[in-house]
C-alpha cells in the first residue's frame, strides 16, 4: 500500500506491504517514525484530534486535544463529545477536559489558558 | 408620512439634491431602495471630476458639468471632502488621435473650458511613467478627482441635520396623482401619493426623482412620456498605496474607433484606479466582473502605462452607468405632464461632477414650483458628522484626541491605519453605517490591501455593541442588515517605559523568540508591542497539532507552542505591551530609532531605542490579488479570517464550502470546517501540484474525501446579497480557464488560501532596502536589514512554513540586535 506519511512536512512516499507472516515492511520512509506510522497506517490508523469546546458564559471556545492519537474510525465521535461539553474557567494548558473521551482511553485536554 | 419634498435614490445626485432642499423651507424625505446611500453608480465609478471638454456643446451634460466642476473646491470645503484638482490629459497614441485631440480641444472652447495640446516631449517631463507610445496629448488643467462615496455621504449627513429624513429599504412601487389633470397648485395639498414595495405610504407635494439606473421606471410610473435606461457596466481595478505618484494627472486614452479607451488615475486616497470596460447589460443589478472585462481593463491600461504591476491589485469592482437611450443625455426637470415631478434621469458620467449643479439646480426648480422661499443662513447647520481621520493626524493632535477618547487609539484596519474611534463614529452618524459595506465606505477600514482579512471580525463585534445584534448577523450580507440600537464601550490596556536597548515589533512566535534572545544576552531595556489583545500573534487562532518538532521535539497545537514563548518572556520578566499599534519607526541622526506608537490607554507614545527587530508577520492575500471574476458578495473570506472567526470568536461563516487555493491554512480550514459541521465541497488548485505540505492534504483532505481539484481554478462567483455558487473550471498550461470545463457548485461559502505576503508597511516608512522576490526586507546573515540597528525574524522576511525555522532565526535577529545595542553603548 502505497502512502505519504504525515509525521512531519517532509511527507515521505513510503510503501507498506503485509508479508505472508502477517509482518508489516515499510519502505521509502526516511526515519523510524515514518515506519511506525506506517505499521499503525495499515493495522490501524490513528489521528490527533484537535479541537473546540463551549466555555460557559463566553462566546469565544477553549481549543483542546486529544493527548494521544486515536482511532480514525473513533474521529466522529470525539468530536460529537466535545460539541456536548462546555466548561467553566479557569482552564490551563494540559487541564483534562474529557476523560477517556468516546471510550477510547484517551483524555481530551487543554491547549490553551483561559 | 408626508412632507413637501420627496426624493427617491440617495446616490450622489439624490443626495445633493436633498441637501440643496433643506436650505429652502421645506421638509424633506430621502427614499432608497438600498439599505445605506451611494448603493448604486456612486459606489463604483471613476471619481473623476471632469473637466468638460468631451461632452457635447449645448447639452445638459456640458452645461452642468462645467458648472458642476466650478462647484467642486466650495462643495468639498463646505462637506469636509477630500478633493484635488490634479488635471487631466488625454493621451493620442499617432496622427489620427491627434486630429481627436483638436476636436476634443475645439469642443472644450466652446463649452468654456480651456485646455492646452502638449508635445510628447513635455507629456514624459511631466509624467515619466506614461508610455513612450503617447505622442501628445489634451491638458486640462481643471479636471480633478474626489472621493464619489464619502461626497455622497456627507450631503447625506448635511441635509439630516438640517432635517431630512432618510427611508432605507424603501423601493418605491407605485405613485398616483391625486389631481389627474392641469396645474394642481393650491387644489390639492399633496397631490402625489408614493407607495413603497412593502406597502408604506407616503405623500408629498413634490417629487424628485433621482432613481439612477431605476430613474426610467420611475418617471415612467408617473409621466406619459417615457424613457428607457440601460445599464452600461464597467469593470476596474484599483492598485494598492504603493502606485501613489505614479501618475500626478488623470491619464485618459484618446477616444476612438475602439471605444472611449481605458484611464488610469490617482485616487484622493492615494491609490490607483484603472478602467472602466463600457458593456451594455440586461440586468441592472448584474454588477459581477468578468474574465474578458478584467483582461481588456489590463490591456488598456498598458497602453498608457507599460509598467502595471499586475501585483498591486488590491481589489477588482464592477459599477453601472445609467445611459438614457432615447434621448442620451441628462433629463432634468419637469415633465410636461407631470407637475412638481422632477426627474434626474439618465445622470451617467459626468454625472458626478455634475451632482453640485444638479442639486442647486432641481432644489431651485422644486422651491419655485412649491412658492417657498430660503431659510435664513443662520438656520442652516453646516454639521456634516466629521469625524477625525487619524492616519492624516500630526502626532500631537492624535496625542491629545486618545487622550480624550482612547478608542482613537486603538488601530482597527491595519492597511488603511483606521481606529475604533472612527468607526464607532461612522456608526453613530446621522446617516450611520449599518453594514461592512457602510463603514467601508465611510472608514476605509476593509478597503485596503488585506481586504478586509484581518479587520472583518472586528468590525463586526463593534457593529454588533453598538446596533445591539450578533455579530455574525452582519456576514450575511455585505450591504443588508437589521435596524437596532444599543451602545457600549470597552476599556483599554497598557502602560509603558521608554530608555530601551531592543525594542520589538510584534509578539507572535518570532518577536517573542526575539525578545527572549536579545534579553538573554545582555540586552537590559527589552520590550515587545503588539497590536493584537493578546500576545501569541497568529499562532492563537492555529489550534491544530504539528508545531515544535524540531524545537521542542514534540507535537504542539499553535496555543502550546505560543505559550512556551510567552512563559518563557514572562521568566525573563520582558515586558509585552497589547493593543498597541506601531505606527512609524524612525532612525535618528544619532543613531537611535525614533518608534511612534499608539494604543487606546497609552495614547501616542514615542520610544527611543537602540536597536529594533521587526517581527510583524504576514498577511493573506485577498481576493482582490487573484482577480477572480464574478459579483462581490458576502460570503468569501480568506481562510485566516475564517480561522479566526471559527476558533477564536466562536462563529461559523457557513455551512457549504468551496476553497479556492490550496495553502496549508486552507488545507488546515478544510479539516476544521467540516468538524465543526459544514460540508467542504470542493478544493481548487490553480496549479499542477498543492502548495500545501502533503501531509495536510492527505490528514485534512483525503482522510473527509474532500476532493483537491488541481489545474482548475474558480471562474465565477455567484450571489448579490450572500454567495450562492461558483463556477469552477480546468485552466491550460498558461493557467487560463478551458471553456466547457466548468462546473457549478452550489455554495455559500468561498474560502481563500493563495498564499501569504510579508507584512512590511512600516519596514518600508524607515526607509530599508526591500527584496522583491520575498517581498521582505533584504537582510544579512545576522537578520540585519539595510538600516543600522533594524533587524527583523520570521515572516516579515520571507513566508517560512514551519514555525520552528520562524523562531530560530528571529533569535538571531534579536542576539544580533543585542549585540548592536551594546555596542553603541559601549
Amino acid at each position: 500500500m502505497k502512502m505519504i506519511c504525515i509525521n512531519c512536512p517532509k511527507g515521505c512516499e513510503m510503501d507498506v506491504v503485509r508479508n505472508a507472516d502477517g509482518s508489516v515492511t515499510v519502505s521509502g520512509n526516511s526515519c523510524p517514525r515514518g515506519e511506525a506510522y506506517g505499521k499503525s497506517e495499515l493495522i490501524n490508523p490513528t489521528r490527533m484530534v484537535t479541537g473546540l469546546v463551549r466555555v460557559a458564559g463566553m462566546r469565544k471556545p477553549l481549543p483542546v486535544k486529544t493527548r494521544t492519537p486515536v482511532p480514525k474510525a473513533k474521529i466522529d465521535d470525539v468530536l460529537f463529545a466535545l460539541h456536548q461539553t462546555t466548561v467553566q474557567l479557569p482552564v490551563k494548558i494540559g487541564d483534562v477536559i474529557v476523560a477517556d473521551v468516546a471510550a477510547t482511553g484517551v483524555d481530551v485536554v487543554a491547549t490553551a489558558n483561559m | 408620512m408626508n412632507v413637501d419634498a420627496i426624493v427617491i435614490g440617495a446616490g450622489v445626485v439624490g443626495c445633493a439634491v436633498a441637501r440643496e432642499l433643506t436650505r429652502y423651507n421645506l421638509s424633506v424625505a430621502v427614499l432608497e431602495a438600498g439599505s445605506d446611500v451611494a448603493e448604486g453608480a456612486s459606489k463604483a465609478n471613476s471619481a473623476i471630476v471632469h473637466a468638460g471638454f468631451d461632452a457635447k456643446p449645448g447639452t445638459n451634460k456640458a452645461k452642468f458639468n462645467v458648472l458642476g466642476n466650478r462647484m467642486f473646491e466650495d462643495v468639498c470645503r463646505e462637506l469636509k471632502v477630500p478633493f484635488r484638482r490634479n488635471g487631466s490629459l488625454v493621451l493620442a497614441f499617432g496622427a489620427d488621435d491627434e486630429a481627436t485631440l483638436r476636436e476634443l480641444q475645439a469642443r472644450g472652447e466652446q463649452n468654456g473650458v480651456r485646455t492646452e495640446i502638449i508635445s510628447q516631449e513635455e507629456l514624459r517631463r511631466r509624467e515619466p511613467n506614461v508610455s513612450p507610445e503617447a505622442t501628445s496629448a489634451l491638458w486640462a488643467p481643471t479636471g480633478g478627482i474626489c472621493c464619489p462615496y464619502e461626497l455622497t455621504f456627507r450631503y447625506a449627513e448635511n441635509a439630516a441635520a438640517n432635517g431630512a429624513e432618510f427611508y432605507f429599504d424603501t423601493r418605491v412601487a407605485a405613485i398616483r396623482r391625486e389631481v389627474p389633470k392641469g396645474d394642481f397648485v393650491g387644489d390639492a395639498p399633496f397631490p402625489y401619493r408614493l407607495t413603497s414595495e412593502d406597502g408604506r405610504e407616503f405623500l408629498a407635494k413634490a417629487v424628485v426623482n433621482c432613481a439612477g439606473l431605476h430613474s426610467d421606471e420611475i418617471n415612467n410610473l408617473v409621466s406619459g412620456t417615457k424613457y428607457s435606461i440601460r445599464a452600461r457596466r464597467g469593470e476596474y481595478l484599483m492598485l494598492d498605496r504603493d502606485e501613489d505618484g505614479t501618475f500626478s494627472a488623470t491619464m485618459f486614452q484618446c477616444p476612438s474607433k475602439m471605444g472611449k479607451g481605458i484611464l488610469v488615475s490617482p485616487t484622493v486616497d492615494g491609490t490607483m484606479i484603472v478602467g472602466p470596460t463600457a458593456e451594455d447589460v440586461d440586468d441592472k443589478e448584474d454588477k459581477a466582473t468578468t474574465y474578458d472585462g478584467l483582461e481588456k481593463v489590463k490591456a488598456g491600461a498598458r497602453r498608457t502605462y507599460p509598467g502595471l504591476p499586475l501585483g498591486k491589485v488590491i481589489a477588482e469592482f464592477s459599477g453601472m452607468r445609467a445611459h438614457e437611450t432615447t434621448v442620451g443625455d441628462f433629463i432634468l426637470g419637469e415633465p410636461c405632464d407631470a407637475p412638481a415631478f422632477f426627474n434626474a434621469v439618465g445622470v451617467e458620467s459626468p454625472g458626478l461632477t455634475s451632482a453640485p449643479a444638479i442639486g442647486v439646480f432641481l432644489a431651485g426648480r422644486v422651491a419655485e414650483r412649491l412658492g417657498v422661499s430660503r431659510k435664513n443662513p443662520s438656520q442652516i447647520s453646516r454639521d456634516v458628522s466629521w469625524w477625525p481621520k487619524t492616519r492624516e493626524m500630526k502626532p500631537e493632535e492624535l496625542a491629545e484626541l486618545v487622550e480624550r477618547d482612547p478608542s482613537f487609539g486603538r488601530v482597527v484596519c491595519r492597511c488603511e491605519e483606521v481606529t475604533e474611534g472612527e468607526i464607532r463614529a461612522a456608526i453613530r452618524a446621522r446617516v450611520g453605517a449599518r453594514t461592512l459595506d457602510g463603514i467601508k465606505r465611510r472608514t476605509r477600514s476593509g478597503m485596503g490591501r488585506c481586504q478586509g482579512g484581518f479587520c472583518t471580525p472586528r468590525l463586526i463585534e463593534i457593529l454588533g455593541a453598538e446596533l445591539g445584534l450578533p455579530p455574525e448577523s452582519f456576514l450575511l450580507s455585505r450591504k443588508t442588515a437589521p435596524k437596532a440600537l444599543a451602545s457600549s464601550a470597552r476599556p483599554g490596556a497598557a502602560d509603558i517605559e521608554t530608555t530601551l536597548d531592543v525594542l520589538v515589533v510584534g509578539a507572535g512566535p518570532a518577536g517573542l523568540a526575539a525578545a527572549c534572545a536579545a534579553k538573554e544576552n545582555g540586552a537590559d531595556g527589552v520590550l515587545v508591542l503588539e497590536r493584537d489583545d493578546a500576545p501569541g500573534g497568529i499562532l492563537q487562532q492555529c489550534i491544530h497539532n504539528g508545531f515544535g518538532l524540531h524545537r521542542f521535539k514534540e507535537e504542539l497545537t499553535g496555543p502550546e507552542y505560543a505559550q512556551r514563548f510567552i512563559d518563557k518572556a514572562a521568566e525573563l520578566k520582558i515586558p509585552v505591551v497589547c493593543g498597541t499599534m506601531v505606527l512609524d519607526i524612525a532612525p535618528q541622526p544619532d543613531g537611535d530609532i525614533k518608534v511612534t506608537a499608539m494604543s487606546p490607554r497609552g495614547g501616542l507614545k514615542i520610544y527611543r531605542t537602540r536597536s529594533t527587530v521587526l517581527a510583524m508577520g504576514c498577511r493573506e492575500r485577498p481576493r482582490g490579488a487573484l482577480m477572480t471574476p464574478g459579483t462581490r458578495p458576502a460570503g468569501v473570506y480568506t481562510a485566516g479570517t475564517v480561522q479566526r472567526l471559527v476558533n477564536m470568536d466562536g462563529i461559523m461563516p457557513g455551512r457549504r464550502v468551496v476553497i479556492l487555493g490550496s495553502g496549508d491554512i486552507g488545507l488546515i480550514m478544510a479539516r476544521r470546517l467540516t468538524f465543526s459541521g459544514a460540508k467542504v465541497l470542493a478544493c481548487v488548485e490553480i496549479m499542477k501540484k498543492s502548495s500545501g505540505l502533503m501531509r495536510n492534504v492527505v490528514q485534512c483532505l483525503n482522510d473527509y474525501d474532500i476532493p483537491l481539484l488541481l489545474s482548475h481554478t474558480v471562474t465565477d462567483v455567484e450571489g448579490r446579497e450572500h454567495v450562492t455558487g461558483v463556477k469552477v473550471a480546468k485552466v491550460d498550461d498558461h493557467l487560463k480557464p478551458i471553456p466547457g470545463t466548468e462546473i457549478h457548485y452550489d455554495c455559500d461559502t468561498l474560502v481563500l488560501s493563495c498564499g501569504l505576503i510579508p507584512e512590511n508597511e512600516l519596514t518600508k516608512k524607515a526607509g530599508i532596502e526591500m527584496d522583491p522576490s520575498t517581498r521582505g526586507p533584504k537582510v544579512d546573515a545576522n537578520m540585519a536589514t539595510s538600516v543600522p540597528g533594524i533587524f527583523a525574524g520570521g515572516n516579515v522576511v520571507r513566508v517560512y512554513d514551519l514555525v520552528d525555522w520562524v523562531s530560530r532565526d528571529s533569535e538571531i535577529a534579536g542576539r544580533a540586535a543585542a549585540e548592536y545595542a551594546k555596542g553603541r553603548k559601549a
